[in-house]
């Protein structure tokens, strides 16, 4: 009885293999190959043309002490915060906002509105992003003429050529761009929650903020996580902003892990360092996600 | 093929450096493989009209430049339009630099050879560092880019901008509210300069000839007088050919830098990804966030990083 069940599940699980081909196929040639090719080449020194020439761990060795690769790293924890952290805080905050006060009060309409608002960054091309805010935040640009023609001339900064203030501002933007992706996902777990609760949470007299701490965070866990994860590897591996807005300056005052690879992949020519970074960089991610998922499971678990 | 059709002869020897590659692929010499027909430096456009209200004329040493500045910043205008979140610091930064260097120093540098002499980076980091202090050049430079910087000279509100030839045609069709001039960076006999892109008849090519005729043509009086013309730097043909001003004095700048030997070709040339390196060093020094030491040290190792690798 029990070989046929098997038997039988077996037969129906190599049916589904069939349907797993096409998205195997790419993932081995578009992840898996490359990444493969990736930590070969990082084990030698090759320019992009010519033979590739075998030189051991000297990559990881140079890297190991090679100061910048250090600063861009201790920036990854910016960018965390800026795209992670904050967005998923903020997002969540906003996303009841708008889901029980904005649309009770004004309808749907008004809710769609601000949701549709709040993605829209999403939407937008990296590069014209990029070009907009280098515009809004250069010294002669839009921020500072409105900051000068409301008096407040003191806050007026070179916000992107500054080393003091360039992080800081290309954190702003990240924020602007990652809160809608947060939003919406919080905003569709919020339509999932049973409303009975909250009525039942009203009756009983708890203040708003209270609904939202022990409703809206504890239901919204699962989304909370799995936003929490994809923003934080998407943080490690940040490359188009800063590369549109400071090119990792001002004296690589916002350079990230990415960005650095891509230096010596493609100006320096160093492309074994280049590979060399990138193999640290997945493998810093790797050992995150795996944490961050640990924790993911244990907390379901409790909650269960 | 070039002493066949007689482009050895039209072009100078150092018009003809970029054309030549020998079998390390380090251009200067070996068999010619390409041929220019304009060339590029960097120059000083100027405002004649805002020099002419303060009654300065054009400067002919570093020391007269300097007082020409003085003067624009005792009345409150800030004289070099700059953009250091681009090209353009690096440029004014190797024309500093090569005030105080000559051929055989360009030669040492461009071709990777030990040790560099970094006097000339020293003086140009100190220099520059200086120029911001005294108010030559805005710290917002470092947040601006060579848009940026070519909008505010266009409008006015710099007098002085120290960049590119390939700027000239843009400045020739977009300032119609003043007159433009302009001059060789003074005191200088070396300037970043190039023979721009040069031709090449791939070996595969079906009809070379037409080829070879078509590079006659853009060598010949006529293209040249167009291009100088429509503010391009001619090769081949006497400044007094070209009837457009800003375009006869280019080409007047041109011939002068060729017939001294004075082409500095471009900072980043001799090291791959140097140019990132430059143009970060030189954003942080006018920005004052480090000592002229200090970056003249970062920019030596990455120096001395590439020759060892060379080798």
């Amino acid at each position: 009885m029990s070989a046929k069940t098997s038997s039988k599940g077996a037969v129906s699980s190599s049916g589904y293999v069939i349907y797993l081909m096409p998205g195997m196929i790419g993932f081995a040639l578009i992840v898996l190959l490359p990444f493969l090719m990736n930590i070969a080449i990082s084990f030698t020194q090759w320019r992009g043309v010519g033979a590739p020439r075998f030189v051991g761990f000297a990559n990881y060795e140079r890297l190991l002490q090679d100061g910048l690769f250090w600063v861009a790293f201790d920036h990854s924890f910016a960018f965390i915060i800026a795209m992670a952290v904050v967005p998923t805080a903020l997002g969540l905050f906003l996303a009841a906002l708008l889901f029980d006060y904005i649309a009770e009060r004004f309808g749907e309409r008004a809710s769609s509105f601000f949701r549709a608002g709040f993605y829209l960054p999403q939407i937008l091309p990296i590069a014209v992003a990029g070009v907009l805010w280098g515009w809004i935040l250069s010294p002669i640009g839009v921020l500072n003429a409105a900051l000068k023609s409301v008096g407040l001339d003191f806050l007026a900064q070179n916000w992107l050529g500054d080393p003091k203030t360039a992080l800081f501002s290309v954190m702003f933007v990240m924020v602007w761009l990652q809160l809608g992706y947060s939003l919406v996902v919080f905003m569709s777990g919020l339509s999932r929650v049973d409303p009975s609760l909250y009525e039942a949470a009203e009756l009983d007299g708890a203040s708003w903020l209270q609904r939202f701490r022990h409703i809206t965070i504890a239901m919204l866990k699962p989304e909370i996580f799995v936003v929490g994860l994809t923003t934080t590897i998407a943080a490690l591996k940040v490359f188009a902003p800063v590369y549109v807005l400071t090119q990792g300056g001002p004296n690589n005052a916002t350079t990230v892990p990415s960005y650095f690879a891509y230096y010596h992949f493609f100006t320096t020519s160093r492309v074994g360092y280049g590979a060399a970074i990138t193999t640290v960089q997945t493998l810093i991610t790797v050992v995150l996600a795996y944490f961050f998922l640990r924790l993911q499971t244990g907390q379901i678990n409790e909650a269960n | 093929m070039g002493e066949e059709r007689g482009w050895t002869k039209v072009l100078s020897v150092p018009q003809q450096a970029l054309g030549r590659y020998d079998e390390r692929g380090i251009f200067g010499t070996g068999p010619l493989v390409g041929v220019p027909n304009y060339g590029e430096y960097v120059t000083v456009f100027y405002n004649k009209d805002i020099f002419a209200a303060n009654n300065l004329q054009v400067p002919t040493s570093l020391a007269e430049f300097e007082a020409v500045m003085d003067a624009f910043v005792k009345k409150g205008i800030t004289p070099i339009a700059e953009a250091a979140n681009d090209y353009p610091a690096v440029h004014l930064w190797y024309e500093l630099a090569l005030s105080k260097s000559d051929h055989a120093w360009v030669e040492n540098f461009q071709g990777l050879k030990a040790p560099l002499d970094t006097q000339p980076f020293l003086f140009a980091s100190q220099k520059l560092q200086e120029w911001v202090d005294k108010g030559y050049v805005s710290k917002d430079a470092t947040g601006l880019t060579a848009s940026d910087m070519v909008a505010q000279f266009e409008a006015g509100k710099s007098p002085i901008v120290v960049t590119g030839t390939w700027y000239a045609g843009e400045f020739g069709a977009k300032i119609a509210n003043f007159k433009l001039g302009n001059f060789l960076f003074p005191g200088n006999s070396i300037h970043p300069a190039s023979t721009g892109n040069i031709w090449v008849v791939p070996k595969s090519a079906k009809s070379k000839d037409l080829a070879y005729d078509f590079i006659d043509i853009t060598l010949g009086k006529d293209s040249q007088v167009s291009l100088g013309n429509a503010g391009g730097v001619a090769l081949t043909v006497d400044a007094s050919e070209i009837s457009d001003p800003v375009g006869s004095e280019l080409t007047r700048g041109a011939n002068a830098i060729t017939v001294a030997n004075g082409l500095g070709y471009y900072p980043d040339w001799p090291v791959a990804g140097y140019y990132e390196v430059i143009r970060q060093k030189v954003q942080a020094l006018v920005g004052g966030t480090i000592t002229p030491e200090a970056a003249v040290d970062e920019l030596t190792q990455t120096y001395n990083d590439a020759q060892a690798e060379a080798r």
